[in-house]
């Protein structure tokens, strides 16, 4: 073969893998990143498991605060509730009334008071389930530093709002503190 | 000869490391005398079946995964149907001995 032709074939053999091998790498790239983001999730699934298991059967955590719990787990899980949920969160608590004061707030308070380390508990469950919400359907929210920023500000009964917000009355078992 | 920055940054990186020998191969087979085509086929179908192969690892990585997260999913729900069970259960003693439900 003459040099020249030989040129543009291995300029065309060069030009092909380069467009191939950037495909592969992407593919590559993509997949990667999704197996990341999933197990990421599924950390903090555990997480979440361990700290509900945890606050669940502590007898200085309230009912109302366990029955608040269950609710967002139950609400975590489902992939349209949670997109609803956290919309509801990245656009922020709705403002209370002056000296409105809630009994989950309330709850809350007496939980710091008797134990520290249980309302951390409380706290990183929450924001666990909602990490794994995030990483496991990234496609359905708004930016997720925005949201763990409102949820980490957030006092319990915000949170028992939303839920209710997302539930709706008729449906949340919410904040029902006793089995009927 | 493959320079030596390209030994390096080859190493560590299969897809490329694959790409460079498929195309030293099909050059190698040009400069041998065969058609032009030929090259080309032998690198598509190169590049092809190790893409066929390297995707199916992805994929079952990918699956793996996600069966993480079913079993995560598991343990939470056992863990709230264990709790509620015991609170159903709490709940029907306190019935059976006071005749009215847990305050």
């Amino acid at each position: 073969m003459m040099p020249a032709m030989e040129g543009v074939a291995n300029g065309a053999l060069g030009g092909l893998a380069a467009f191939l091998f950037q495909r592969r790498h992407r593919s590559r790239a993509a997949s990667a990143d999704t197996v990341r983001r999933i197990e990421a999730a599924a950390e903090a699934l555990d997480r979440h498991t361990l700290g509900l298991s945890r606050l669940l059967y502590s007898p200085l955590v309230s009912n109302r605060l366990k029955a608040l719990l269950l609710d967002v787990s139950d609400l975590l899980e489902e992939q349209q509730y949670a997109a609803d949920f956290i919309r509801l969160l990245a656009a922020g608590p709705k403002p209370r009334p002056a000296g409105h004061t809630d009994p989950l707030d309330d709850d809350f308070v007496d939980l710091c008071a008797a134990d520290g380390e249980m309302a951390g508990v409380f706290r990183a469950a929450v924001m666990d389930g909602l990490a794994a919400a995030l990483l496991r359907w990234p496609e359905s929210h708004t930016p997720a530093a925005k949201c763990l920023a409102e949820a980490a500000a957030l006092t319990p009964a915000d949170l028992a709002a939303i839920v209710l917000q997302c539930f709706g009355p008729a449906t949340a078992s919410g904040l029902q503190t006793e089995p009927t | 000869m493959v320079p030596a920055t390209w030994l390096k940054a080859l190493r560590g990186n299969p897809d490329g490391l694959v790409t460079v020998l498929l195309v030293a191969v099909s050059a190698s087979t040009v400069a041998a005398g065969a058609a032009v085509w030929e090259a080309i086929l032998l690198l598509t179908c190169g590049l092809g079946f190790y893409h066929i192969r390297v995707s199916a690892a992805e994929r079952h990585r990918e699956r793996m995964a996600f069966l993480k997260i079913d079993d995560a999913m598991f343990k939470l729900s056992v863990t709230k149907s264990k709790y509620n069970e015991d609170l159903e259960a709490t709940d029907a003693q306190f019935r059976r001995i006071l005749g009215r439900p847990r305050r």
